[in-house]
């Protein structure tokens, strides 16, 4: 059979889906891609809250993105492009003393010329030792144990990356790489706002504190990702969030996937020799398909679409046990006016707002979601992105976003008697930031951890389809064994955030799948 | 005559191996410890009428059984006697209790729950597979992985082809074994919250992370590994006292002709164009050797002992940031006779067995959030023995000795430095602890010696009381400890070696560190090795 012959069928059009379908349809594949929802995009999606006002639904910045996939899927012929780019971080303190990051500057809240050193000496050595993450990200984790010489060859280069990246670089690689941003961010800082600040980058959407081992990982995992050239840069597109999705959908409608919408997979039509033969969607219809793909994540997949009863014990147990409370929640309001932030100089107002004063702050919130409690002082990310795109407020008025952390998926109160008070806590916490702020407010929203479950169907509403932490990452993501973007059904595959390098915008996940598909199928 | 071959700086038990092994093969060699007594925290003191305290260290904790047949250690004295298992009391009057006999301890976890009866058996297999892989380790000296020298490369070798040879699913386990938190890796297993919280204890004592801190899992291994060792001697009671392993070493080294010092404090390390000549102390004195050795803590060894412009700026730097996060306190008690414990009904054996007084992961981690915010824990995790059941020579007849390690104490309070009354405070927070399980037991108290880590650092000299002479994470574990490009226990300057807990593999009375040294430092003097490798049992 060639190329052409075989149908894929992709499960799930968010941004992974669609560039796993794109690349597959590029190198002849015909590809039918089903998302249940009416839109495309999954988290990278718009959302009107109320009349006229629209935020974007999960994601809220363009952030880790790879350049590589923007210029092959030519998303900017496709209609991308930016409202702003190359966002400030300002991070905001109940003083009133704000801190200015500007990629490897930082100014602001009495710093002294020492930490501004500090801060390049420390941003330079963990773009070189993210910069081993991106190279390893490219491809397909290798298989250990493995006789293979595809494998071997891996490994042999992962371990020449590391040797190649200077002895300096590579000591500081096997001294950090398994511990935490607190220790890190002690040796080379004195300033409780900077550490603050830099800490909440590895926590953000990862159910973690300063001192949790791991989260120098998470933070050099947002760092992998470069805008125009830049690495780690921020950019809001133009027409919110959507635009972005859309840009794929169009790149991926011209090399040829179908797209359906509203078409919700019920189950993975499997024969009796456990092999793919389609899907079964929920309104009873049977697609043929001779590989399936699936970009939702893994526990859904396997034990929602596949079944435990196909796989073998192990597995279950491997799958049910992936790490995936999510712990994020976002706050929409709908604003008559700009607020003022104490602070924050009006031109800064449209960068990226932060509110973690402190690690000790950090960590404190995160000891409330060790038990299932919440703290009343969340950290948060906000942005206003009305202030660079007059398409999403009707005039004169403005939207906020803001991510908040530490908001775990399991309450002990259960989330719907939680919700009207945290919601509550994080405007009273606004409040505080940006006096007056309530009086502006004509809608607001709470969308919890288990409002992203139910509404784009991610297990547990964990942004990233599983905690990236050690023992989920690279060989080990989703599950030990399983790294390779496989399954141990055949045909079936494996292409979302779950998989190897995980989640963010980057959607290298779609197309390192795309490719071992394309070389497995062959 | 105060010329020597070698100079160790320290009589605790590491310094005392080193220095055995190197008067073993033959060097001249001098220990000098500040001290009026030696062994450091391997100590046993009397410091009440007729009482032994084991006062810092309580248990031979994987003491190398090579090291204890290859010094002859028995000869020299010391006896050590396993000891029972474990208990945990819970808050509804029930007991946990722990066994060493695989099938006596699925009987108990059955009691609480079917399904982790069976889990045991997977999860014992599973953690004895990484006891064998990491066993042969502790003999052995890390490789530095940013050398090309063909001795580090061939060290990678081996340790590569050994991970190979697990097979693929057991490298993955390892790899998780070794990152992820001791409650999420027992969180796969079982589902009782007791058995969760009785197994997670080995993994947090002596280090400043809660249960749910990733990074805690493969301490688990303790719990196994004296099982696998298979010999006497890797956990259990020293006869007389932890100063007994100390005395036994001491005894090994004096067989052949070593010296030891006492009330010998130095100050000075002297280095003459780059190389070692000998030290200074306290009183002015002064020792020559070429080659002079540490048994301080990291940070001690060269934040005290050198001129600073003897040191690079970067390994200054690196002293700076070598972690302690000292979190461990200690109470020893002499008791008028034996503390009823109602939950054991009578006639229990488990009354010899390590006590323990929480029963719930939340608690232990809520305990760890204490010391984060700088108090001592509320509701702490107590590791509490009375050795006097299993020997009765530490208390006068029918009288008894209490050891209680105490997990989360910080080394500075939130408050400040510890003063007499936090003591008191810390001291009253564990004894109502155990009191809440034993009705009689306040009433049989005649002495309590209370040790904060503050404490512990002023006399046994250990930084912030860390036991480990350095919190055991992987950025200072093997060819990170104690610092990159430092783990092969030679100092920067040539001549000048470190041989304590700071160095791999780490803390515990095992006597590993001093041993791995010495075979370092033979290699230097071109002499023979006669450092035993650790034996293979597989």
């Amino acid at each position: 059979m060639t190329r052409k012959n075989k149908n894929i069928a992709i499960i799930g059009g968010g941004h992974n889906g669609l560039i796993c379908g794109s690349y597959l349809a590029k190198a002849g594949f015909k590809v039918d891609l089903y998302e249940s929802r009416s839109e495309i995009g999954g988290m990278a999606s718009t959302r009107e809250i109320t009349d006229g006002y629209t935020v974007p639904g999960g994601a809220h910045l363009l952030h880790q993105n790879d350049s590589g996939i923007q210029k092959f899927l030519q998303l900017k012929k496709h209609g991308l492009s930016y409202a702003a780019s190359g966002l400030k971080t300002v991070s905001i303190n109940p003083k009133g003393n704000a801190l200015i990051f500007d990629d490897d500057k930082v100014s602001g809240d009495d710093i002294t010329l020492r930490e501004q050193d500090q801060y390049k000496e420390f941003r330079s050595a963990m773009k070189k030792l993210s910069g081993f993450f991106k190279k390893t990200y490219q491809s397909t984790p290798p298989r250990l144990g493995s006789e293979d010489r595809k494998d071997l060859k891996t490994l042999m280069k992962l371990g020449w990356n590391l040797r190649t990246m200077g002895k300096d670089s590579m000591s500081n690689m096997l001294k950090f790489i398994a511990i935490n941003i607190y220790d890190v961010l002690n040796e080379y800082f004195e300033h409780d706002h900077i550490k603050g600040s830099i800490a909440l980058d590895a926590l953000l959407g990862n159910r973690m504190g300063p001192r949790t081992n791991n989260s120098v990982i998470t933070y050099m995992h947002q760092l992998t990702g470069d805008l125009n050239g830049v690495q780690g840069s921020y950019a809001i597109p133009k027409g919110g969030m959507s635009s972005y999705s859309q840009a794929l959908q169009k790149a991926a409608e011209s090399v040829g996937v179908t797209l359906h919408l509203n078409a919700p997979i019920k189950q993975i039509d499997l024969d009796s020799d456990n092999k793919v033969k389609g899907l079964i969607l929920e309104n009873g219809e049977k697609a043929q398909a001779d590989i399936v793909v699936s970009g939702i994540d893994p526990r859904s997949t396997f034990m929602c679409l596949v079944g435990p009863k196909h796989l073998e014990p192990a597995v279950v147990h491997k799958i049910s046990n992936i790490r995936m409370r999510g712990n994020t929640s976002k706050l929409h309001l709908a604003l008559s006016g700009l607020p003022v932030f104490k602070g924050v100089e009006p031109e800064d107002l449209g960068h990226r707002i932060i509110n973690a004063p402190s690690m000790k702050y950090l960590e404190l919130a995160h000891d409330f979601t060790k038990y299932g409690q919440y703290s009343d002082e969340l950290p948060m990310e906000i942005i206003i992105p009305s202030i660079h795109d007059d398409t999403l407020a009707p005039k004169g008025r403005h939207v906020l976003s803001a991510i908040v952390n530490n908001t775990a998926y399991h309450l002990k109160d259960g989330w719907d008697d939680s919700k009207p008070k945290i919601l509550e806590n994080c405007l009273n916490q606004l409040e505080n930031m940006a006096p007056g702020i309530k009086k502006l407010i004509v809608h607001a929203e709470l969308l919890s951890p288990v409002d992203f479950e139910k509404e784009y169907g991610i297990t547990g509403g964990h942004w990233h389809h599983g905690e990236l932490t050690f023992d989920q990452f690279l060989m080990l993501r989703p599950i030990p064994g399983m790294a390779q973007y496989t399954s141990p059904i055949e045909s079936l595959y494996l292409c979302g955030a779950g998989c190897h390098p995980g989640g963010g915008l980057m959607g290298l996940a779609g197309r390192n799948a795309a490719n071992e598909i394309i070389s497995r199928e062959s | 005559m105060n010329k020597y071959d070698a100079i160790v700086i320290g009589a605790g038990h590491n310094g005392l191996t080193n220095a055995a092994y190197l008067a073993k093969s033959g060097l001249k060699v001098l220990v000098l410890e500040k001290n009026d007594y030696i062994g450091g925290a391997a100590v046993s003191r009397e410091l009440h009428d007729g009482w032994t305290y084991s006062n810092c260290s309580y248990v031979c904790s994987l003491l190398r059984p090579e090291i204890y047949r290859d010094l002859n250690l028995q000869k020299h004295g010391l006896q050590v006697i396993a000891y029972g298992g474990s208990v945990t009391f819970m808050e509804d009057g029930n007991i946990f209790g722990g066994y060493s006999d695989h099938d006596l301890q699925r009987r108990e976890i059955g009691r609480f729950s079917k399904k982790d009866a069976d889990a045991y058996v997977r999860f014992g297999r599973d953690v004895s597979k990484q006891c064998r892989f990491i066993k042969p380790l502790l003999l052995r000296t890390p490789p530095d992985p940013t050398s090309f020298k063909p001795k580090d490369l061939g060290e990678l070798m081996y340790l590569f082809k050994r991970l190979y040879g697990l097979g693929e699913q057991t490298i993955y386990d390892t790899i998780r074994f070794y990152t992820m938190s001791a409650a999420e890796y027992l969180e796969e297993y079982f589902e009782s919250d007791i058995v969760k919280a009785a197994l997670s204890g080995s993994g947090i004592i002596g280090s400043a992370l809660g249960p749910y801190s990733p990074g805690t899992a493969y301490v688990l291994l303790h719990h196994y590994m004296g099982e696998v060792d298979g010999s006497i001697g890797s956990w259990g009671f020293a006869r007389g006292g932890m100063g007994s392993v100390s005395k036994a070493l001491a005894g090994a080294l004096q067989e052949h002709q070593g010296e030891i010092l006492t009330n010998a404090e130095v100050t000075q390390v002297q280095v003459k164009n780059g190389k070692t000549t000998g030290v200074v102390l306290a009183n002015g004195d002064e020792y020559y050797a070429k080659n002079v050795v540490s048994n301080l803590d990291a940070r001690r060894t060269y934040q005290d002992l050198f001129d600073p412009q003897d040191l690079s700026e970067k390994l200054l730097k690196q002293v700076d940031n070598y972690k302690f996060n000292g979190s461990s306190g200690k109470l020893n008690i002499a008791l008028d006779g034996l503390p009823e414990f109602p939950a054991l009904g009578k006639n229990n054996p488990l009354i010899y067995a390590d006590m323990h007084f929480i029963d719930s992961l939340e608690r232990i981690e809520r305990a760890y959030d204490d010391w984060k915010n700088g108090r001592w824990s509320q509701d702490p995790y107590c590791d509490t023995l009375i050795p006097t059941m299993t020997d009765p020579t530490m208390a006068p007849p029918g009288k008894h000795y209490m050891s209680v390690f105490v997990q989360y104490a910080p080394p500075k309070l939130a408050t400040g430095e510890w003063t007499d009354q936090d003591r008191e405070g810390f001291g009253k927070t564990v004894i109502d602890q155990i009191g809440a399980y034993s009705p009689n037991f306040k009433d049989l108290i005649v002495h309590a010696e209370i040790r904060t880590p503050q404490d512990i650092e002023d006399e046994v000299g250990l930084t912030e009381g860390n036991i480990f002479q350095g919190e055991l994470t992987m950025d200072q574990m093997f060819f990170n400890r104690p610092f990159p490009g430092y783990a092969q226990f030679r100092g920067p300057v040539k001549g000048f070696y470190m041989c304590g807990s700071s160095t791999h593999p780490g803390g515990g009375v095992m006597a590993a560190p001093g041993a791995n040294a010495a075979r370092e430092m033979l290699f230097d003097l071109r002499r023979k090795n006669i450092v035993p490798e650790a034996e293979n049992d597989d």
